[in-house]
C-alpha cells in the first residue's frame, strides 16, 4: 500500500481507544511503516500487565504500523541496575520503562532519562499537575490505607491507631516490602511527622507486634490473609483490598485521618531509546482518558487525568478519586527515602528478629 | 580356548599391551581418567564460582558502585550489623530442631518399611518421596490452607471442641518446622532404611533367644546399629536446613529470619554483591565446619559413616 | 508374662502408629493441591465451592505458562541423561580406582549438595552474568547437573558397591572385551541405581528454584513462575501446575521403573 510522507492521523478511526490515540499529533516516517517496526517497553506482570497486552497494546500497535514487544518485570519490579548497565553502555533494552517512585530518584541520579515536557506529551493538559515529573507523567495511583473486614471489626477505623488496638491482638497484618512506608506511617501516627526514623519509631513497632499475624511478603498474600480471614484488619494497599472486595468477602479500605501514601508510577523514556518519537506518543497515549478509564477498572489504579470519569463501585475501590481524600495525601520526600533506606532496613531486619 | 565375540579375544589374564584393558581388581590410576567430564563441569561451576565468590566478598559496593576493591567491611559488619550473627544462630537453632523431629518421625517409618515385604516398601518409599515432587513454593501455599486460622486443622479442632482459641501453627517457628519436615524427612528415613537392612536379622534374634524383650531388643542392639545412618541422616538434614530460604519466608511470616533469607535480600533487593558474598563465604566456613564437626564425633563414636 | 508381652505390643503400636501418622502428613498438602487443582472457583480456598478443568485449561493454554514449561522441560530432559553419563563416570572411576585419596574426591563430588543453594547461587550468579550467559538453557543445565550429580554419584556409588565384580570376570573370560562387558553386564545389574538417580535428577532439576532465580532475568523456569505468579496473584493456577508436575513425575517415574524391578536386585539382561 503505498503510503504519503506523512501519514497523518486523520485518516484513520478507529472507535474506543484508538480514538484518543489520533489526538496524539505523532509524526510517524513512512519508512517504520513499510518496516513494520518493533517497538519495545518494559512492561507489569499480573492483571496489569494483561490489560496492557490485551487492550491497550493492540490498537496502538494498529494506529501506528508497529509491533510493540514487551519485557515483563517479574513482580512488577524494574530492574534498574540492569536498566542502568544497558543505557550506559549506549544499548537500552526498551524504549519506555514505568518505575516506582524510589527507582525514579535512582535513574534521575543515573542520568537515565530523557527530559519531557508540554510540548513532548500534549496530553499534560489534561493531568493534574502534581503527577508530572519531569521525565514524564505519574500513572497508575495508588495508595495505602487501611483495610478492615466489616463483619468482624463493628466501627470502621479512622486512625492508624486503631491498628495498636489491643482487641485485634494476632488479628492485623502489616507490609514487609515498602517498609519504609511503614515507618513514614508509624512517625505520622504518633509525632505528626512522617521523618525522622528514630528509636522511637521502632518502639512503637514492638508495641503493635502482639496485634501483628505477620508481615505479609507480597500483594498477593495480603488478599489471602483478608480471603481466609486471618486477619480482620490490615494495612495494605487499595488495589489488593478492592480485588479481595470485588470476590465478595466483606472488606472494605479507608483512609484514615493522619493521612494517606498515594504514590504513582513515572512513565519514561530512556536515554538512547531506539525510538523516542515512538516512545512519546506511546506514553501520550497511555496517559489518555480511553487507557486510564481501562487501567482505572481493571487495575483499581487511579489517574492523573481529569477527564477519567469513575463509575461509582470503582470511586470506592480507588479512593484517591476524592479530592478530599486526595488533601490528606501525605508529601513523601524519595530522595530521602532512597538515602536512608539501608539504614533503615538494618534496624528494620533487627526489629524482625527481637 | 576360542575368543567369542569381535572382541580382540582377551581372558582375565591378558595384560595391558595395548593398554586399554585393566584388571579387574583395578588400582591402577586409569579409571581416575573418568573423572575428567565431572570434573571439568564442577570447575566452571562449583570451582571458579567459588573463587570470584570469595575475591567479591572483599569488595565494598554502595548503591551498586565499587568503592573499594580489597576491605574486610563486608566481614565485619557480618559480625557487627546486629542482624547477620543473630539470624545465623537462629538458624543453627532451627536447623537442631527440624532434624530432631525428622529423626523422632522419620525413624518409626523406616522401621515400618523394614518390616514391610516388596511392594509395600515401595508404597511407602514412594509416600516418604513424594513431598519432593511438589515445587517448595506450592507446598507451602497448601500448609496454608491447612494451617491457617481458618484452615483444615483449626476448622476440625473447633468443631470436636477443643479450643476456642485458634491455634498459631503458622507466621512463626512451628510453621517453618512444619513445613521443613514435611520436605526433609525423606533424608533421614532412606539412610535410617538402608542402615537397618543392613543389619543381620540374627542379631537380634539371638538377643532375643536369650530373652531380652523387644523394648530392650531395640535399645541395645537394633539403635546402636543403625547409628551410621541415624547419624548420617541427621547430619544431612541439619546441614541443609543452613540453607532455609523460601519456606521461612512463606510459613515464617517474614519474623522467623534465616541467614540464607538475608544473602538473598541482599542481591535480590540491595544488590550488596560485596556483603552478600562475605555473608555466603561465612555460610560455607560454617557449614563446612558443621561436616568437621560432625566427622569428629564420628570417629570418637565408633560410627562408621 | 502378659504384662511384658502387653508392654512389647504397645512398643509395636506406638511405633506404627507414629508411622502412619507420620505418612499421612506427609501426603496432605499433596492431596489437597491435588483437591484443589480441579477447582472452578478463582481464588483458593479449601474446600472448593465448585469443580472444573478450568485451571488446567488455563496453565496450557497461557503462554508464560506455557513457555516456563517447555523450558523446565527442555532443561530437565537435557539434564537427566547428562547427569547419568557423568554420575556413573565418576562413581565407576571411584569404585574402580585407587583407594588413596578416593575418601577425598568424594567428598568434592558431593559438596554441592551440601552448600546451601543461595551460597551457590550467588556464586554462579556473578560468573554467569560476566560471562553474558544469564537466560540462557546451558546456564541452567549446568547448573542444575552440578547439584543433581552428587545424588546421582552416591546412588550409582552404591549399587556400583554391591555389583558382584565376578560376573564382569566372568565376561571377560568369556572373551568380552571391557567395555561390552560393561555394557551389557554391569549397566543392567546396576539398572535400578540409574533408574533412582534418572528419577531424582529430573525432579532436581524440574524443582529448582533458587539458584536458577539468581541465574534468570525473564526466560523462567515453572518454579519461578509460580514465584512470580505468587507475588502477584495467589490463584489456583499454581495448584494445577503442581497437579501436573505430581503426574508427570509418577509417569516418568512409572515408565522408568517398566524396564526393569527396582524392588528386586539382579536381573541379566540378554
Amino acid at each position: 500500500m503505498r503510503n504519503s510522507r506523512h501519514t497523518t492521523i486523520g485518516r484513520r478511526r478507529f472507535l474506543g481507544l484508538t480514538a484518543s490515540a489520533l489526538a496524539a499529533p505523532t509524526v510517524i516516517s513512512s519508512q517504520a511503516w513499510a518496516q513494520g517496526k518493533t517497538f519495545v517497553i518494559y512492561s507489569f506482570d499480573g492483571v496489569l500487565g494483561r490489560a496492557f497486552k490485551e487492550q491497550i497494546i493492540p490498537p496502538f500497535e494498529k494506529q501506528h504500523g508497529v509491533r510493540v514487544e514487551t519485557i515483563t518485570m517479574p513482580g512488577s519490579v524494574p530492574p534498574m541496575q540492569k536498566v542502568k548497565a544497558t543505557v550506559d553502555a549506549g544499548r537500552p533494552e526498551a524504549d519506555v520503562i514505568a518505575m516506582q517512585l524510589t527507582d525514579y530518584v535512582f535513574a534521575r541520579r543515573n542520568n537515565l532519562l530523557i527530559p519531557l515536557n508540554a510540548s513532548d506529551i500534549p496530553e499534560y493538559k489534561n493531568l493534574y499537575p502534581q503527577f508530572i515529573t519531569e521525565h514524564g507523567p505519574g500513572l497508575l495511583l495508588w495508595s495505602y490505607g487501611i483495610a478492615y473486614n466489616t463483619q468482624q471489626v463493628k466501627e470502621a477505623p479512622t486512625s492508624w491507631k486503631d491498628l495498636w488496638d489491643q482487641k485485634y491482638k494476632g488479628k492485623v497484618a502489616i507490609n514487609d516490602p515498602i517498609f519504609d512506608q511503614v515507618l513514614q506511617m508509624v512517625n505520622l501516627t504518633f509525632t505528626g511527622k512522617t521523618l525522622p526514623v528514630s528509636d522511637e519509631t521502632f518502639k512503637h513497632l514492638t508495641e503493635l507486634r502482639p496485634n501483628l499475624l505477620t508481615l505479609y511478603t507480597t500483594g498477593a498474600q495480603a488478599e489471602q490473609l483478608m480471603r481466609q480471614q486471618e486477619i480482620v484488619l490490615g494495612a495494605v494497599w487499595n488495589s489488593r483490598a478492592a480485588a479481595v472486595q470485588d470476590e465478595g468477602v466483606p472488606i472494605k479500605f479507608v483512609a484514615p485521618k493522619e493521612g494517606i501514601f498515594v504514590r504513582y508510577n513515572p512513565f519514561s523514556v530512556l536515554r538512547g531509546a531506539r525510538d523516542p518519537d515512538l516512545a512519546k506518543a506511546w506514553i501520550n497515549y497511555v496517559c489518555s482518558k480511553e487507557p486510564q478509564s481501562l487501567l482505572a477498572e481493571k487495575g483499581y489504579q487511579g489517574s492523573p487525568n481529569k477527564d477519567v470519569v469513575y463509575s461509582d463501585h470503582i470511586k470506592e475501590r480507588i479512593i484517591v478519586t476524592d479530592p478530599e481524600v486526595l488533601k490528606r495525601a501525605v508529601k513523601e520526600d524519595f530522595d530521602t527515602i532512597v538515602d536512608n533506606v539501608a539504614e533503615w532496613r538494618r534496624r528494620w531486619d533487627a526489629w524482625k528478629q527481637a | 580356548m576360542r575368543p567369542l565375540g569381535r572382541g580382540r579375544g582377551r581372558t582375565c589374564e591378558a595384560v595391558m599391551k595395548d593398554g586399554t584393558l585393566e584388571p579387574p581388581e583395578g588400582d591402577s590410576r586409569r579409571p581416575w581418567l573418568l573423572l575428567v567430564p565431572s570434573a571439568s563441569l564442577y570447575l566452571f561451576t562449583f570451582a571458579v564460582p567459588l573463587i570470584v565468590l570469595v575475591a567479591a566478598s572483599f569488595e565494598k559496593t554502595t548503591g551498586g558502585v565499587t568503592v573499594s576493591p580489597f576491605s574486610i567491611d563486608n566481614y565485619q559488619s557480618f559480625f557487627a550489623d546486629g542482624v547477620a550473627l543473630r539470624a545465623v544462630l537462629h538458624t543453627l537453632y532451627l536447623s537442631f530442631v527440624i532434624a530432631t523431629c525428622c529423626l523422632l518421625f522419620g525413624y518409626p517409618v523406616a522401621m515400618t518399611m523394614r518390616r514391610s515385604g516388596g511392594r509395600m516398601r515401595l508404597l511407602l518409599l514412594f509416600l516418604v518421596v513424594s513431598p519432593l515432587l511438589t515445587s517448595v513454593i506450592v507446598r507451602n501455599v497448601a500448609w496454608i490452607l491447612v494451617l491457617g486460622r481458618e484452615g483444615l486443622i483449626n476448622v476440625a479442632w473447633r468443631r470436636l471442641g477443643l479450643t476456642t482459641e485458634p491455634l498459631r501453627l503458622m507466621y512463626n517457628d512451628l510453621g517453618v518446622v512444619i513445613g521443613v519436615v514435611h520436605v526433609y524427612l525423606a533424608f533421614v528415613v532412606l539412610p535410617v532404611f538402608a542402615s537397618l537392612t543392613a543389619i543381620d536379622p540374627a542379631v537380634e534374634e539371638s538377643a532375643a533367644s536369650l530373652g531380652a524383650t523387644r523394648a530392650r531388643v531395640f535399645w541395645h542392639v537394633t539403635l546402636p546399629l543403625s547409628m551410621p545412618g541415624v547419624f548420617a541422616g541427621f547430619t544431612l538434614v541439619f546441614v541443609l536446613c543452613v540453607g532455609l530460604y523460601l519456606t521461612p519466608v512463606v510459613m515464617g511470616g517474614n519474623f522467623v529470619v534465616t541467614i540464607s533469607m538475608i544473602i538473598g535480600d541482599l542481591v535480590r533487593t540491595q544488590f550488596d554483591m560485596g556483603r552478600a558474598s562475605a555473608f555466603a563465604v561465612m555460610v560455607l566456613l560454617i557449614v563446612a565446619g558443621l561436616l568437621w564437626l560432625s566427622r569428629q564425633f564420628a570417629r570418637r563414636y565408633g560410627v562408621a559413616t | 508374662m502378659t504384662g511384658a508381652q502387653n508392654r512389647e505390643d504397645a512398643g509395636g503400636w506406638v511405633t506404627g502408629s507414629v508411622a502412619v501418622l507420620t505418612l499421612a502428613f506427609l501426603l496432605l498438602p499433596q492431596v489437597i493441591l491435588l483437591v484443589e487443582s480441579f477447582t472452578a472457583d478463582s481464588y483458593l480456598a479449601f474446600p472448593p465451592a465448585r469443580y472444573g478443568l478450568r485451571w488446567y485449561a488455563f496453565i496450557l493454554s497461557d503462554d508464560d505458562w506455557l513457555d516456563a514449561l517447555g523450558r523446565s522441560l527442555l532443561v530437565a530432559a537435557i539434564v537427566t541423561p547428562m547427569t547419568l553419563l557423568l554420575g556413573l563416570t565418576a562413581a565407576y572411576a571411584l569404585d574402580r580406582g585407587p583407594a588413596r585419596g578416593r575418601r577425598i574426591i568424594f567428598t568434592l563430588l558431593i559438596a554441592p549438595m551440601v552448600l546451601p543453594h543461595v551460597v551457590l547461587g550467588l556464586a554462579q550468579f556473578q560468573v554467569v552474568f560476566w560471562g553474558h550467559m544469564q537466560d540462557t538453557v546451558t546456564a541452567y543445565v549446568l547448573a542444575h547437573v552440578t547439584i543433581a550429580l552428587p545424588f546421582a554419584i552416591i546412588t550409582i556409588g552404591a549399587s556400583l558397591q554391591v555389583f558382584d565384580r565376578r560376573l564382569e570376570e566372568a565376561a571377560q573370560s568369556l572373551g568380552a572385551a571391557p567395555w561390552r562387558a560393561a555394557f551389557h553386564v554391569l549397566l543392567p545389574v546396576i539398572r535400578p541405581g540409574l533408574v533412582a538417580a534418572a528419577i531424582f535428577s529430573f525432579i532436581t532439576s524440574f524443582d529448582e528454584f533458587i539458584i536458577t532465580y539468581f541465574l534468570s532475568t525473564r526466560r523462567v523456569t515453572v518454579p519461578i513462575q509460580i514465584f512470580n505468579s505468587l507475588s502477584f496473584q495467589l490463584d489456583p493456577s499454581i495448584a494445577a501446575i503442581s497437579g501436573l508436575m505430581l503426574m508427570l513425575t509418577v509417569g516418568l517415574t512409572g515408565f522408568l521403573m517398566a524396564g526393569g524391578q527396582i524392588s528386586s536386585g539382579t536381573r541379566i539382561v540378554r
